[in-house]
This record gives C-alpha cells, sequence and structure tokens, in this order.
C-alpha cells in the first residue's frame, strides 16, 4: 500500500469517525452540548429528579415582555392568579421571575380527586428573590423554618418554599421539596436517558416546551373510554413553544410502534382536513388552520403551528360572544 | 541443498494480494466514476442545507412536512439502495479479475505460488475496502448535514448505524455476486447491469417466489418500513410485498456471499483464461 492510498484511506475513516462521534454525543447527550443546554435550563434540571414523568420549562422573563402577552392583558386583564402565587410565595411573576421548570414524578393528574398530584409536583424558579423578606413574611403567616441537607425549607399546611441556591426557589410539597434537594446529589433526570433524549430534540429557540410520558394519562379518571384505549399507542410527547409576536410551536408524539405512528399520522391528517373544510368564513381563523403542518417519520408524529398575535382577538372575540349569548338566554 | 519454501497460506496469500490490489484500485478510472455516484447525494444534501438555511419554505408530500430524517431516509433509498451499491457492485465486481485478463497481465498474477481463490479474495477485500471507504464517509456526511432540519441528530443516530449496516452488507453481496459474474461470463459487466436493472426491479414487483432469487428482496427485509410510497411501482410492491424477517435476510445474504464467492474462486481455479490476441 503506498503512502497516497494510506492518506486517502485515514482521511476517509476520520471523516466517517468524526461523523460517527458526533451522532454518538448527541445520542448520549440528547442532543449536542449547545443545544441541550440552551433548550434546557439545564443548570436547573440538576434538582428534577430521575423518575419525573413530566418536565416543562418557560422563560418567564421572555413570555412576559412578549408583544403577545401584551395584547392577551389587554384583551383580558386579569390579575388574580399572579396576586395569589405573591401572597403564597412572596413571588412576584411578572417582576422576579426569570424562568420556570416544573417536574411531576408518578401522576400528573394524581388520582381521580387530584390530592396526590400535588405531592408529585415541583416548580423550580429562577429569578430574583430576597429569601430573607420571602422567610419573614411566610412565618408571619404561620410556615414552618426548617432544614434539610443544608437547604432552607419554609414549610405551610400542604406546600412550601426551599431556597436551593442563589436565585433559586423550588415550590412544592414537603416531599417534593426533599425529592428535588436529593436530586442534585444524584439520581437527577439528567440521567433518565429518555427524558434527556426527547428535551434534548426540543427547537433550541422554544422558551417554553414540556416533555412526558403517557403512560400515566391513562389512569386520568374521567377521560373517554375511546380516547383512553388509544392512548397506550402513545409513549412520549414533547410539546414546544416560541412566544413573541405570536406563538409558534410544534407537538410531537412517539408512538410505540411505526404502525401506531401511521395510524396517529392518519387521524392527525384527518382532523386537518376536517378544519380545512371549514375555512372561508374567517380569514384569522383560515391562517391559524393553514400554519397547521404534519411532519413526522417512522414512530414520531409531529404537529406544527403558527398563532399569528391577531389570534388574541380571535379569543377574545370567541369569549365575548360567548358571554353575550350567555347574557341574552338568562336575561 | 536448500530447503524449499513453503507457499504462503490462503490468509497470508489475501492479504498480500488486497495489500497490492487496494492501490490499484483506489486510484483507478473506476474510483472517479465511484466518487461521481457518491458525490451527487453530498451536492444534493449541500443544496438542501443551504435552502434550509436560506430560509426556503418546507417541503410537503401529501400534508406532510418533510423534515431531515424523511430526506436523509429517501436518499439512502434512491441514491445509494437503489443505485449506487448495485452499480459499484456490478463495476468493480466483475472487473476484479476481467480487468487482470483483459490487461493480458493474468498469467503473470497466476504464475505467483498462491491459490487462485486467495488472489480472488484478496481483491474482494480491496473491493470492499475501496468501496467502503468511499461510501461509506459520503452517507455519513449527508446524514451529519441534512438530519439536524427539523430533526434530532441523536435521536436519528440509531438509523444512520442500521443504514451504514445495510449499505455495507448490500456492497459485499452484489460484490461477491458480480465477482463470480466477472469470473465466470464474457461479457460481466452488461449481464449484471441487466440483472441490476431489469431482472431485480422487475421481479420484485410480481409475486412469486422469483424474487428470493434477487439480492435487493433481502436487501428490503433488512429495514423494509425504509421502502417510500413513491411510485406506482412501490405502491404494487407493497400490496404484493412478502418481506422475510431480519434474521432470514440477514441468513440468506451471508449464504449468498459464502457462495458467491466459493463458485468464484473455484471458477478462477479451474477456467483457463486465454488471452486475446
Amino acid at each position: 500500500m503506498t503512502k497516497g492510498t494510506r492518506y486517502f484511506i485515514s482521511a476517509a475513516s476520520m471523516i466517517m469517525v468524526a461523523g460517527l462521534c458526533t451522532g454518538l454525543v448527541a445520542y448520549y447527550s440528547g442532543g449536542l452540548p449547545l443545544m441541550a443546554s440552551h433548550a434546557a435550563g439545564n443548570d436547573d434540571l440538576a434538582y428534577v429528579p430521575a423518575d419525573s414523568t413530566v418536565v416543562a420549562y418557560a422563560n418567564v422573563r421572555d413570555i412576559m415582555n412578549s408583544e403577545f402577552r401584551q395584547k392577551l392583558r389587554q384583551a383580558m386583564p386579569t390579575g388574580e392568579g399572579r396576586n395569589e402565587f405573591f401572597d403564597e410565595t412572596g413571588i412576584d411573576l411578572e417582576r422576579d421571575v426569570v424562568s420556570v421548570v416544573a417536574a411531576f414524578t408518578g401522576s400528573p393528574i394524581g388520582s381521580a380527586n387530584g390530592k396526590d398530584a400535588d405531592k408529585n409536583f415541583v416548580l423550580l424558579v429562577r429569578g430574583v428573590f430576597n429569601p430573607p423578606v420571602i422567610q419573614a413574611s411566610a412565618v408571619q403567616r404561620g410556615a414552618a423554618v426548617s432544614n434539610y441537607k443544608g437547604k432552607q425549607v419554609l414549610s405551610m399546611k400542604d406546600s412550601g418554599v426551599a431556597f436551593l441556591e442563589p436565585g433559586l426557589a423550588a415550590i412544592g410539597s414537603q416531599d417534593a421539596l426533599h425529592r428535588a434537594i436529593d436530586a442534585h446529589a444524584g439520581g437527577n433526570v439528567t440521567t433518565n436517558a429518555e427524558v434527556m433524549r426527547m428535551i434534548g430534540g426540543v427547537d433550541p429557540n422554544a422558551n417554553a416546551w414540556a416533555v412526558g410520558r403517557m403512560d400515566d394519562m391513562q389512569h386520568v379518571a374521567n377521560l373517554p373510554d375511546q380516547l383512553k384505549a388509544q392512548l397506550p399507542a402513545i409513549q412520549w410527547f414533547a410539546v414546544t413553544g416560541h412566544v413573541n409576536g405570536g406563538v409558534s410551536g410544534s407537538i410531537r408524539a412517539e408512538a410505540r410502534d411505526d404502525q401506531a405512528a401511521e395510524n396517529l399520522r392518519a387521524v392527525v391528517n384527518g382532523g386537518l382536513a376536517l378544519a380545512r373544510l371549514q375555512m372561508g368564513h374567517d380569514n384569522k381563523l383560515d391562517a391559524v388552520i393553514n400554519s397547521l403542518q404534519m411532519s413526522g417519520t417512522g414512530k414520531s408524529v409531529g404537529l406544527s403551528f403558527n398563532l399569528p398575535s391577531d389570534i388574541v382577538e380571535i379569543i377574545t372575540g370567541a369569549a365575548g360572544s360567548g358571554i353575550a349569548n350567555l347574557h341574552k338566554q338568562f336575561r | 541443498m536448500a530447503t524449499p519454501t513453503k507457499a504462503p497460506g490462503f490468509l497470508y496469500a489475501a492479504v498480500r494480494v488486497f495489500d497490492l490490489s487496494v492501490g490499484e484500485m483506489l486510484w483507478s478510472r473506476r474510483t472517479i466514476f465511484m466518487g461521481l455516484v457518491v458525490g451527487v447525494p453530498v451536492l444534493i444534501a449541500l443544496i438542501v442545507r443551504g435552502a434550509e438555511f436560506l430560509g426556503a419554505q418546507t417541503i410537503h408530500v401529501n400534508n406532510t412536512a418533510v423534515n431531515g430524517p424523511a430526506i436523509f431516509g429517501l436518499m439512502i433509498w434512491a441514491f445509494y439502495l437503489r443505485f449506487s451499491i448495485p452499480v459499484l457492485g456490478a463495476f468493480y465486481g466483475t472487473s476484479l479479475i476481467a480487468d487482470e485478463v483483459e490487461d493480458k497481465t493474468v498469467t503473470y498474477l497466476f504464475t505467483r505460488p498462491v491459490s487462485r481463490g486467495a488472489i480472488l479474495f484478496g481483491k474482494f477485500l480491496a473491493y470492499v475496502l475501496c468501496t467502503m471507504i468511499v461510501v461509506l464517509p459520503s452517507v455519513t456526511v449527508v446524514w451529519v448535514m441534512v438530519t439536524p432540519i427539523g430533526g434530532s441528530l441523536g435521536q436519528n443516530f440509531p438509523d444512520l448505524l442500521k443504514d451504514l449496516a445495510i449499505l455495507a452488507a448490500g456492497l459485499i453481496a452484489y460484490g461477491a455476486l458480480f465477482a463470480f459474474v466477472g469470473a465466470t461470463f464474457k461479457r460481466p459487466l452488461l449481464i449484471s447491469l441487466v440483472f441490476v436493472f431489469g431482472f431485480e426491479p422487475a421481479v420484485l414487483v410480481f409475486p412469486g417466489y422469483l424474487k428470493r432469487f434477487t439480492l435487493a428482496y433481502y436487501i428490503q427485509g433488512l429495514v423494509p418500513q425504509a421502502m417510500p410510497n413513491d411510485s406506482v411501482v412501490s405502491l404494487v410492491t407493497q400490496i404484493f410485498r412478502e418481506t422475510p424477517s431480519l434474521t432470514a435476510a440477514v441468513a440468506a445474504l451471508a449464504v449468498i456471499t459464502v457462495v458467491c464467492l466459493w463458485l468464484a474462486a473455484r471458477t478462477v481455479t479451474n477456467k483457463e483464461y486465454v488471452l486475446e490476441q
């Protein structure tokens, strides 16, 4: 073998090895490192228990500052939820919060009465906090202060707040807070290859996303039986959204096998066709329907959407006419 | 009196022939053709990626957005499995011995104290290396460029490994078959091309046992879901398709490869090559 031949073989082998290594890193890290960190708020995932079935993230600062949110606020001003959250935790969602990561372990819905759901839920809030002020306010309302593995935990009736590190607080039941603190020491969701694989597939431009397993949805009592029968076919879901002027995003489902995915694609296509049959009455609604695009191969089924900022007017218009009709009926 | 040295063993001889043949094969005119054949999908991948980068609209087929992994699957099917692999197998496999005969160097080759079967096997190994070293990196480059369009490298990595394995199996099987054709028949390239572009596509469409005499039947069995519904022919094929199981497909390809190589070696050993004056 001549030198030239050896060089050629070496160069070709290196190209292939580089490609395979890229794929291998992407496979095991749930996406290339840059993308994974951008999509995940990855430091916060270190506090999410490894057995979490649903993990969600939202860049609250971006969403609150978005044009879409300003329009929504003008159209439907409400502050009750925000005030309630502030009263409970001392954290102002609009001012103090940069991002949130929510995680459910076990069933996100819980039992039929919804009580157990609280025990399975933890909310990690990253932002600007003043722990002494929050603590003082909580203690005034009857909270108990405790220490769990070096982290301060404020416990109220069924929930509590824990300050995990500067700028990061966790909210949830006491059990959930303890699990979040334990997760940081080891056994967090970053070691769960399946969940990280789904997170790795999230659009890095999304400012909100949620991934989770569908198995637990079967336990929800109030779903129709026909729908429950279809759910075993879907194993994973991922929802991503980018909120700026409008809302764009995608919903992706992973079926248990190619046949189930093929059937699901047929169902979604049918739904889209039905929606398109209704077109022609409202330009804005038509734009929404036209923005729906199906994609996916193999076991994956995806539906992307692009809601323009005008969607706020459609929502408020629909809500307003609904309320007006109710008034007419009961006058 | 000097002790006569033993003739080299089969494998040693094959490796020596492989060492000599790799350079010859790699720097031949056929490699330019092979470079063009595998360069086209790379160029197309570059164009697709460039178009996506410049903000081109997503392609839709049957109301479904075609993303990167789907495009990659189609390219593997259309460019590699249906064209490149059989054609490279035909061009290189038939020339293993035929080139030596045409160049009138076969006499010198066969006078060496090595078995003719070892010579054929060594050249076959050189063919496998030359084709894989060009085709598989090209597939990897296409995968890296195209898959991130609406898809994920990590999620599709197992598919890349499967496709690389299928392409390697295809190269080996077609090479072995056409090595036998090249060793046996007078116009091996013509026969091989008729087999690849005439016999195989025709037989695969219709039901019956004849499809078992094609390599494409077993290669398709390795990943049956990769077959796209892109034409009436594919649709008809899907209707009549009986796909072998993965184990059966792998076993059949292995048996075909071994049998064809054995037959080729036997033919080369027993045949008297008459050089045209």
